[in-house]
C-alpha cells in the first residue's frame, strides 16, 4: 500500500504528468504519420530524458510508446496505410470501414479497443507481472518456433479470396526475408555482391514501400477513371454501449492475447496484432464479414497491439530483456536513470513499478481523449483533393523512411517494394500475408534451426517440449477446422445455412 | 562535387593566405562547427549509450556540438562504412566497437580495411565473464571442462551472433581448453540471456553487466584482474587458463587528419577518459574507461584482427 502511494506520489507530480500528456500527443501524431514510428519517437526523445527528471523520463517515453502504438491506427483506417508497422492488421478491416463512409465509427472502435486494450494488460501485469516473467522464460528456441508456425496460420485467415495467392504472397514474404546474413553461420545470403543488401531489407522501408507507395500508385492510377473516395463524417464516435457489451468477448480475448505475447520477448506486438486478428476471424460471430470492414477485426488488432506496450514491460522490467526495438530503447533510456532493470527491480524499487503501472493506465486513459479531440483533425485529411494527399504522403514516408538510418539505399528497397505492391495488387494479390512471412520468417528460421542445434538435428523431438506440442496442435486445428466445418456444412448443409442467416441478422 | 571543389579551393586559399601568418592555422581554429559521431548501431543499445557519453564530453573539451547521427545495420558494418567515406577533416568521427574493425572484415565483403581510418584512442573495456544456466551444476571452468571431456558436445553456449566478440572469444577458450561444446547463435545480448535464464542453453559469454545485471551466475571472468562486479568469481588465467576477452573500442576517424585536428582529438580524448561523469556512465553500463593512445590503440586493433583472422577462418571455414 505504501508504495503504491509513493508511486501515486510520483506520478502527480506537474512535470510528469505534462510530460505524459504532451507525449501521448505528440506519440499519436508521429505514429500516424507512415514510416515514423514508436522507435523513431523514443530516440528523438532519447537526448530530452538528460535533462528531464526520472520520473518526467519515463512518462514521457511510456507516452510516447503508447501514443505511438495508437497512432498507427489512424493512417491504417484513413489512408489504407500502417502508420506503424503494428497497425499493419488493423488495415484489413479499419480501410474498408472508412471507404464504405463509416471512418468516424471505426477511429472511434479503434481508440476504443486501443485504450481498454492497454488498460486490461496494464491491470493484468500489476497483478502478476513477475509471475508472468517466469512463464515467459520457459520459451526457448523451439517453444518459439512452434508459436512462430501457429502464427503463420494467420495467412489463412488474411487470404479469404484467394488462397494460392495468398500463400504466394505469403512465401514472398518468407523470401524476402531471407536476405542478408544468416544467423546462425554468418554466411551472406542473396547480396549479389551489394555490401547493402549484405545487411538484409529493413522492415519500415519494406513496410512502408509495399503499403503506402503501392496505395499512392494505385489511386494515382484510377485518379481519373474512377469517382472520388466518398469523404466520411469528419467526425468522431464512440461505438453505442450495446455495441460495445456485443463485442466485449472480442475486446478481453485481444487483450489477453496481447498482454500474453507482449511478454515473450522478441516477439512484438506486430505479430500479436495478427494472432488475435486470425483468432477473432475464427471464433467471431460475425466472421463471415470480416475483410470488408467488420469492426470485430478491427478491435482485435487494435487491442492486442495496444495490450503490447503493457506485456512487453513485463520481461524488460522484470528481466532486463527487451519484448522489441522499441523496448530495448527504453531499457537504455532506464540505464540512464540510473535503472538497473532485472529480477531485484521488483523487490527493490517497488515504488517505481507501481508508478510505470500506474503512468501506462493514465497513458492509456489519455488516448480516449487525445483520440476524441485529434481524431477528427486527422479526419479532416480524407478531404484534402487527393492529387495533393497523395504526394504529401510521397514526401512523408520518404522522410520517414530517410530518417532511421539516414540511407538512400532504404529509400531505394522503399521504391521497389512500392512498384512491387503495386503490381501485387493489380495482379490481386493480398498484401498482407507478405508482410506476415516477412515479419515471422526470421524468427521461425532461427528459432528452428537453434532448435535443431539443442535437439542434435532431431525434429521430432520438439514433440518432446509441452509448450510447443500444444502450438503444433493448435496450429493444426486452425488449420483442419475450416475443412471440416465445411464438411460439416455439407452434412448439415440446411441448418448450417439456417445458423447464418440468423447470425447475420443479429449482427445487423 | 562542385561544393567539395568549392570548400577544396576556399580552403586552399584560406591556407596559403594564412600560412605566412600563422602556421596550421585550420588545424587550430578546430573546430569551428559542429562535429558529427557516428555510432555504427541503432540508438539505445550498449554502443550507443556510450557514444552519447563520450559525445557530452567532447563537446565540453571541444567547444562544439557533438552530434550522434545513428547509423545501424549489418553489425555494425552500414555505420562503420559510411565512416570510412567521409572527409578526413574532423568533423565526422565514429564510436566504434572493436567488432566491426577486427571481425566483421573478415566475415563479408566490409567495402573498408583497417587502413582507411585514423585511430584517435581507445575508450573503453568491458571485461567479459563466462555465465551458467541457474542450477547449473558447474562452479569453476576446470569442473565444466572435466565435464566437456568425457561428453563432448553435449553442451551448449549462447552467444548474441555468429562472429562476434563473445562468439570468437569462446572459440578461443575451447581451442585452449580443447574441449567442444555446440554453439547456439542469437541475435543479440538480450534474447542469449533470456535463453540461459530459461535454461535453454547451458552456457553463455558475455559482458560482466549482462550476467551480474540478471542474477546470473559466471564460472569464470576473462580479464586480468577480477572484475569489480564480480569480484567472487576467479579470473580464467586463476584457473589456468591463459586467455583475456573483452568488449571493447574506441574513437576513430576516416584516415588522412591534420596533424594539428588529430592531436586536438587526442588531448580530447585525454579529458574524456579523466571526466568523473563518463567513469560513472560507462560504470552504469558495466565497463571500464581503458585508455589507449593512438599507436597503440592501432597496433591493438591491428593485432586482434589477425588473431581473429585466423579464428575465423578455422571455425567457419573449416567446417
Amino acid at each position: 500500500m505504501d508504495s503504491i502511494l509513493a508511486g501515486l506520489h510520483l506520478l502527480l507530480a506537474p512535470e510528469a504528468l505534462l510530460s505524459l500528456f504532451v507525449a501521448t500527443v505528440v506519440g499519436i501524431i508521429v505514429g500516424a504519420l507512415p514510416g515514423l514510428g514508436s522507435v523513431l519517437a523514443i530516440t528523438m526523445a532519447l537526448p530530452l530524458t538528460f535533462v528531464l527528471g526520472q520520473g518526467a523520463s519515463i512518462t514521457l517515453l511510456l507516452g510516447l510508446y503508447c501514443g505511438s502504438v495508437y497512432g498507427g491506427s489512424i493512417s491504417a483506417i484513413l489512408l489504407n496505410t500502417p502508420g506503424t508497422p503494428q497497425a499493419a492488421a488493423t488495415v484489413l478491416d479499419g480501410y474498408p470501414m472508412a471507404r464504405s463512409g463509416r471512418a468516424d465509427l471505426a477511429l472511434g472502435w479503434a481508440t476504443t479497443a486501443s485504450a481498454i486494450g492497454g488498460i486490461i494488460a496494464t491491470l493484468i501485469l500489476s497483478i502478476a507481472a513477475p509471475l508472468l516473467a517466469r512463464v515467459g522464460l520457459k520459451f526457448g528456441p523451439i517453444e518459439y518456433f512452434a508459436l512462430g508456425v501457429f502464427a503463420l496460420t494467420c495467412i489463412v485467415s488474411v487470404s479469404k479470396e484467394d488462397m494460392i495467392k495468398g500463400l504466394m504472397a505469403a512465401l514472398t514474404g518468407l523470401f524476402v526475408a531471407v536476405v542478408g546474413q544468416d544467423t546462425v553461420t554468418g554466411a551472406l545470403r542473396f547480396d549479389f555482391n551489394s555490401f547493402e543488401l549484405s545487411a538484409g531489407i529493413g522492415l519500415v522501408p519494406f513496410l512502408v514501400g509495399l503499403f503506402a507507395l503501392s496505395e499512392v500508385f494505385w489511386r494515382a492510377s484510377k485518379l481519373y477513371s474512377v469517382e472520388s473516395v466518398k469523404a466520411g463524417k469528419s467526425r468522431f464516435t464512440f461505438p453505442g454501449f450495446g455495441e460495445l457489451r456485443n463485442r466485449w468477448s472480442v475486446l478481453l480475448k485481444s487483450s489477453l492475447i496481447g498482454t500474453w505475447v507482449g511478454c515473450l520477448p522478441g516477439v512484438g506486438a506486430t505479430s500479436a496484432s495478427m494472432v488475435s486478428y486470425a483468432e477473432a476471424k475464427r471464433s467471431s460471430p460475425r466472421r463471415a464479414n470480416f475483410g470488408n470492414g467488420e469492426p470485430d477485426g478491427l478491435i482485435a488488432s487494435e487491442a492486442s497491439n495496444n495490450a503490447v506496450t503493457a506485456g512487453a514491460m513485463v520481461p524488460t522490467l522484470s528481466l532486463g530483456v527487451p519484448g522489441d526495438p522499441i523496448t530495448a530503447v527504453m531499457l537504455g533510456a532506464l540505464a540512464l536513470q540510473g535503472i538497473t532493470p532485472g529480477p531485484r527491480l521488483f523487490i527493490e524499487q517497488g515504488d517505481l513499478i507501481n508508478f510505470i503501472f500506474m503512468a501506462l493506465l493514465v497513458a492509456n486513459a489519455l488516448l480516449f481523449v487525445c483520440g476524441a479531440l485529434m481524431t477528427p483533425l486527422f479526419s479532416r485529411i480524407l478531404k484534402v483533393p487527393e492529387p495533393i494527399l497523395l504526394c504529401a504522403i510521397v514526401v512523408l514516408v520518404a522522410i520517414g523512411t530517410y530518417s532511421i538510418n539516414a540511407s538512400t539505399f532504404d529509400l531505394l528497397i522503399m521504391f521497389c517494394a512500392g512498384v512491387a505492391g503495386f503490381l501485387l495488387r493489380y495482379g490481386g494479390f493480398p498484401l498482407a500475408p507478405i508482410v506476415i512471412g516477412f515479419v515471422l520468417g526470421p524468427m521461425i528460421e532461427q528459432s528452428l534451426r537453434q532448435g535443431l542445434i539443442i535437439t542434435r538435428g532431431d525434429f521430432l523431438a520438439f514433440l518432446h517440449y509441452p509448450i510447443a506440442l500444444a502450438f503444433f496442435i493448435l496450429t493444426l486445428l486452425f488449420l483442419l477446422l475450416p475443412i471440416m466445418r465445411s464438411w460439416l456444412g455439407c452434412i448439415f448443409g440446411q441448418r448450417q445455412r439456417k445458423l447464418d442467416k440468423q447470425e447475420h441478422s443479429h449482427d445487423l | 562535387m562542385k561544393t567539395e571543389f568549392k570548400n577544396n579551393t576556399r580552403r586552399l586559399l584560406t591556407s596559403l593566405a594564412l600560412v605566412a601568418i600563422v602556421p596550421l592555422a585550420s588545424a587550430q581554429d578546430y573546430p569551428n562547427k559542429p562535429v558529427k559521431v557516428i555510432v555504427p548501431f541503432p540508438a539505445g543499445g550498449s554502443t550507443d549509450l556510450m557514444a552519447r557519453a563520450t559525445a557530452r564530453e567532447l563537446a565540453e573539451t571541444l567547444g562544439q556540438n557533438v552530434v550522434v547521427d545513428n547509423r545501424g545495420g549489418g553489425a555494425g558494418t552500414i555505420g562503420v562504412a559510411a565512416l570510412a567515406r567521409e572527409r578526413p577533416d574532423g568533423y565526422t568521427l565514429g564510436v566504434v566497437p572493436a567488432a566491426t574493425l577486427v571481425n566483421q572484415p573478415h566475415m563479408r565483403r566490409t567495402p573498408y580495411d583497417l587502413d582507411q581510418f585514423d585511430y584517435i584512442c581507445q575508450l573503453f573495456s568491458s571485461p567479459m565473464a563466462l555465465a551458467v544456466k541457474p542450477d547449473s551444476p558447474f562452479e569453476n571452468l576446470n569442473q565444466l571442462v572435466d565435464y566437456a571431456k568425457e561428453h563432448p558436445n553435449e553442451l551448449t553456449y549462447g552467444t548474441p551472433g555468429p562472429g562476434t566478440l563473445m562468439h570468437l572469444a569462446m572459440e578461443q577458450f575451447l581451442q585452449i581448453a580443447d574441449i567442444e561444446l555446440e554453439h547456439v547463435p542469437f541475435t543479440g545480448d538480450a534474447p542469449a540471456a533470456t535463453a540461459l535464464l530459461g535454461g535453454h542453453i547451458d552456457l553463455y559469454m558475455s559482458m560482466t553487466n549482462v550476467v551480474n545485471d540478471r542474477g546470473l551466475a559466471s564460472i569464470g571472468v576473462f580479464s586480468e584482474e577480477p572484475a569489480p562486479s564480480l569480484p567472487e568469481v576467479e579470473t580464467a588465467i586463476e584457473q589456468g587458463y591463459d586467455i583475456t576477452a573483452a568488449w571493447w573500442g574506441g574513437l576513430v576517424a576516416p584516415q588522412g587528419l591534420e596533424d594539428g585536428v588529430k592531436s586536438r582529438l587526442v588531448e580530447s580524448c585525454q579529458s574524456v577518459v579523466y571526466a568523473e561523469r563518463f567513469a560513472q556512465t560507462l560504470e552504469d553500463l558495466g565497463a571500464d574507461v581503458h585508455f589507449r593512445d593512438p599507436d597503440d590503440f592501432e597496433a591493438y586493433v591491428r593485432g586482434i584482427s589477425e588473431t581473429n583472422a585466423q579464428l575465423i577462418e578455422t571455425v567457419f571455414k573449416g567446417e
